[in-house]
Order: C-alpha cells, then structure tokens, then sequence
C-alpha cells in the first residue's frame, strides 16, 4: 500500500514537473530552498535563532532590498545599474543640505514635504540622464552607470565638503522609527514593494515588455514595442528607489554621510544573481531575487554571531556567488 | 476566377530607393490580391529584402507611392504596418525565446484591463492563454501547452507560433523571410502546408525564399527583382508546365533572359 501510494506521488510529481508553469516556478524559487538550507545550518551557531537576530536581519536588508528592486528591473531589460549605491549617498545628502540649519553644514532649512518629493525627483532624474545615455546614446551601461556612480560620490562629496549632515527632521526620520506591532515599519514597507514589482513584472504589460526587451531587443521593436522607452523607464524606476533607499538609510542613521553606501552597489549585483536574474536580460523574478537579498543577509549574520574575522566576510560573500552562479548553469540545463 | 478583376490589396508604385550610391530598388511597380500567395525571388542582393522592409515599415522609400485596400498610405514604422494589417515574419527574430507561447502570440497588442486611467495595465492571462489554443487549434497545430517557452520548441513549431500570430490576428498581409530556411525536410513541407492554410483563412502572402521548389508549391504567382528592377512575373497556379515556367523563372533571376533578348536584338540588327 505504502509503496503503491508512494508511487502515484512519485509519478504526480513527475507530470507536474512536465507542465511548464510548474516546473518553472520550482526553478525560480530555489532560492527559497537554499535559504531554508542556510538557516538550518546556522540555527546552531549558538545565539543565532533569535528573533531580535531576525528582525535585524530584515531590517538591514531593506536599503540593499530597495536597491535590488531597481537593478532587477534594470537586470530584466538586459542592463544594469552600477550607480544605484551613489545616487542613494547623492540624493540623501542633497536632501539632508536642503533641509540643513545648522553650520558649518551649508543648509536651506526647507521642509521635508518639499526636500522629500525634490530628492525623489532627483533620483528619477538621474535615472532618467542613465537610461538616456544607454538607450540613445547607445553607451556600453557599464560605462555609463559607472562613470554616474564616480561622478555622483564626488558630489555628495562636495556638497558638504566632506562633512556629514547629522539630525534629520522628524518628520523626514518618522519613518524609520515606527513599528508596526514588533517589526518596523521599513520592513513591512519592503515587503510590500516587492509584492507590488512582483505584481508589476508579472502581470502588468510593463513587465512583459521589461522581459521582452530584456530577451530579444530587436524582436521586441520588430513587434512594434519601444525598447528605448522600456528601458529608459527601468533606469527612471531604478534612480527613484535609489532615492527611496537614501531616504530610508537617511532616516534610519539620522545623518546623511559623504561616504553612505559606499560599495553598497556589489551587494545589490550578488543579491540579484543569487535570487537568479540573470545578467543576460529576460529572465529572473522579484520574489526571487528578495531570496538573494535574504539570504545575503542572512550569511552576514551568521558570520557576525558565528564571530568570524571581518577579513573573511567577502571571500565568504564572493564564494555565494560563484555557488549561485553554478546553481543558474544547472537550473538552465534542467529548465 | 480572374482575379485581375479584383482590387489590389497593397499596390506599390514607382518606388526607389537606395543606400548612398547603391541603388537598391528602381521605379518598382508590386501588387498583391486578397488571399493571394505571392512569392519574390531573386538572387542576393536583388531588392527582395528592401522591398519587404518597405511594406513593413522598417525602411522608407525615396519615391513612389504605396496604396493599401485603394488608399494611398505612409508607412513610417512597423507600428503603422501592423495598424494596416501587414505582419511581417523574419526568420531570425521572429519570437523571443525566453517568454512563453502566449506572452509571443499576443506581443504587441496584449489584451489589458487598464486601472488607474491607463496607469496600470494588467494582462488578460487566462483570456489571451484561451485564444492562443483556439489560434492554434484552428491551425492544426499542437504544441503541447501554449505555457511552454518558446525556446524549447523545435523550429517548425517556432515557425507554427510565429505564423499563428499572423493569422490569429485577423491580418489581411503576411510577408514571410525565408519562410523554411532553418527548418528541416518535413518541417518545411508541415509549415508550407500551414502558409497554405493562411489563404483558406483570407490572408494573403508575400513570400522571400531562395528555394524556388518549395516557392512554387506553394504560390500562386511568382515576381522575379534582379539589381533592383522586376524582371518579370508568372503565375504558377495557372501554368500547365511548371517545369518550364521554372527554366523561365531561373532565367530571369540569372539574367539569362534579358542576354537572350539583347542577343536577339543584335542578331536582328544584323540581319537587316
């Protein structure tokens, strides 16, 4: 009997693996998989399976989450985003001078009701110069949103001449210090931004343009599609949730620093391609790439309560991605 | 039935058009009937991709004038094509592999409830996964099911979604590139079969194809451009021998023809 019923899961399982919708969302959730794989294992570094661990966790993935979001956007058009770390440090500093009073920080002691809405304009702005030079100008995007993330640095730099901005209004830093029952506000709000993209990349016509253009550009624009335009508006979103996390990070610190986020821009490129985006274009999904980010943050804490030495934590970090990059070959061969 | 009778579908005139001393096309006269199934031959080179790229848009032509259902009509980008009704199939970009059959049958004009006044359009799924079955069941084509990428498809499948997109669509012209280049023997033969379906669904057909065999049986007439020029045109499904209508046409595509006139000419000049 038990063999027998043993054999009809076996042989249900194998037909559902044959209907495509199946099969690939297995694919695509693997990450899920590997997480659950890395908090068993670290649930015996001692000290680690604590709820305040977790909710630190969340918390510290929500900049490097809202960064990802933008990239994956980016990622799925077939391009990326190096400048997202910089335009987080240039907005909130450019913010933090708007809304500045005291010296010998220059300030303009503006609202946060106007300085919030100009920093998020400011994002979408540079998005927008970004996705102009890498759609019409036809510039490599690698050299692009590199050249935008020096020049942007340099920047927040000069704003203040190198000296932080520290106090934020209330208002402005409200955000970072409410709770919704135990977990912060930041928190619920990043989960809810990726229930709203992953809505957006796989329901909306948006999304299937990003993944469209992100696939065969030239087919895309054969179909009467506008593959500038797609792309453009990835580099406009990807500028404005840079904006997003500036704000967040911002508020969460109470200061805006020169150097804020600064290398922030490998840890949103790993997040991705764990979560499985692929550098490629056309593939890759939201919720997936929140398991990259999870579980990025997850291996930090781990090598933060397991007290291993900092100078180990990138040889770890880069040996993730070399696993993921060997799990994206598999999965392609399987898929 | 005579079909000179009935209005042309798309009528091309005079049209010319070159790039930078190349003159690819010179003072073209083309025509197509409703539901005919027109192929376009020639050697490399001769204009048969430029005047394709005319009638969908990606290139424009320096002159001429193009008229489509008797109306005089510009045809700036692929957009306005696929507004008339003219599809075009290239065989190298014809599907993007890494979405699935349906998400490629209804690229393009994908069916959207719009929210927010425009600002969010969400896709019909189950609506356009339905029609792209019914598509494709009208075709006698099976896949398998319409989730499946495209990229694990064979190429006479491929082909089977590209030109079920055409049809699905209610498009009155469909220009085919090379229609069977990258298939094999019995997918050429399965793809030919379904072109010829297209004209039992009231679309016609331009077809480029180097391969005259597979041009012939599936065509009702055949246009022959050489350096830029027509050459000629013979329809097939009229012609009692096609073996010689073939030489004919080979002629004409080689050059052959006009040598032999030329040589007539001279050699009548002589005799006089």
């Amino acid at each position: 009997m038990a063999v027998e019923a043993g054999m009809t899961i076996g042989s249900r399982l194998r037909t559902q693996w044959h209907r495509p919708e199946v099969r690939d969302s297995i694919l695509d959730n693997l990450i899920w998989l590997i997480l659950a794989i890395a908090l068993v294992g670290f649930s015996f570094i001692p000290g680690y399976f604590q709820l305040p661990v977790f909710m630190s966790i969340l918390v510290h993935s929500v900049f490097v989450g809202v960064l990802v979001i933008g990239e994956t956007l980016c990622l799925l058009t077939g391009n990326f985003d190096l400048s997202v770390e910089s335009v987080l440090a240039f907005t909130a500093m450019f913010a933090a001078v708007l809304m500045g009073t005291k010296a010998p920080t220059p300030g303009w002691g503006i609202s946060p009701l106007i300085a919030l809405p100009a920093m998020l304009l400011m994002g979408a702005s540079i998005g927008a110069f970004n996705g102009l030079c890498v759609a019409k100008l036809k510039i490599n995007p690698f050299i692009v949103t590199l050249a935008t993330m020096i020049v942007l640095r340099g920047m927040t730099i000069v704003l203040t001449k190198s000296v932080a901005v520290i106090r934020m209004p209330d208002l402005y830093q409200d955000i970072a210090n409410i709770n919704i029952g135990p977990v912060s506000a930041l928190v619920v709000i990043l989960l809810a931004m990726y229930a709203f993209f992953h809505f957006v990349t796989t329901r909306t016509l948006f999304g299937r343009k990003l993944f469209a253009v992100g696939g065969n550009q030239k087919a895309a624009f054969a179909f009467g599609l506008d593959p500038d335009k797609v792309i453009i508006s990835a580099f406009i979103l990807s500028g404005l949730l840079a904006a997003v996390a500036g704000w967040f990070m911002s508020a969460r610190v109470d200061a805006a620093l020169p150097l804020l986020a600064q290398g922030m821009t490998f840890d949103v490129m790993a997040a991705a391609v764990i979560g499985g985006v692929s550098l490629q274009g056309g593939r890759g999904s939201m919720i997936g790439a929140l398991g990259g980010v999870l579980l990025l943050g997850v291996i930090n804490a781990a090598l933060t309560v397991g007290g291993v030495s900092p100078y180990w934590y990138n040889i770890v970090r880069g040996g993730v991605i070399f696993i993921a990059v060997g799990l994206d070959t598999l999965k392609r061969q399987l898929g | 039935m005579a079909v000179t009778q009935i209005q042309p579908l798309l009528e091309m005139r005079g049209i010319n058009k070159s790039f930078g001393a190349v003159q690819a096309l010179r003072d073209v006269d083309f025509h197509v009937y409703p539901s005919e199934l027109v192929g376009l031959v020639g050697d490399n080179g001769a204009g048969k991709s430029t005047l394709i790229k005319i009638i969908s848009g990606v290139l424009h032509p320096d002159s001429g004038s193009i008229l489509f259902e008797d109306q005089e009509v510009t045809i700036k980008s692929p957009d306005d094509a696929k507004s008339l009704g003219i599809e075009t199939l290239y065989q190298d970009l014809a599907l993007i592999d890494n979405l699935d059959v349906i998400a490629n049958m209804f690229l393009g004009r994908e069916q959207v409830t719009s929210l927010f006044f425009g600002g969010i359009k969400i896709l019909k799924g189950r609506e356009m996964e339905r029609q792209t079955a019914d598509i494709l069941e009208g075709l006698k084509v099976n896949l398998g099911s319409v989730r499946e990428k495209v990229e694990v498809l064979s190429g006479g499948q491929r082909q089977a979604v590209a030109i079920g997109r055409a049809v699905g669509w209610g498009k009155k012209l469909v220009l085919l590139d090379e229609p069977t280049a990258a298939l094999g023997v019995r997918e050429a033969q399965q793809a030919l079969e379904l072109i010829g379906r297209l004209k039992d669904q009231g679309v016609a057909v331009v077809a480029i194809s180097h391969n005259l065999e597979h041009i012939f049986s599936l065509v009702d007439r055949v246009v022959v451009l050489r350096q830029g020029i027509i050459r000629g045109e013979r329809l097939i499904s009229d012609a009692e021998d096609k073996e010689i209508v073939g030489d004919e046409i080979v002629s004409m595509i080689t050059g052959v023809a006009e040598l032999r006139k030329a040589n007539e000419g001279t050699a009548q000049r002589e005799t006089e």
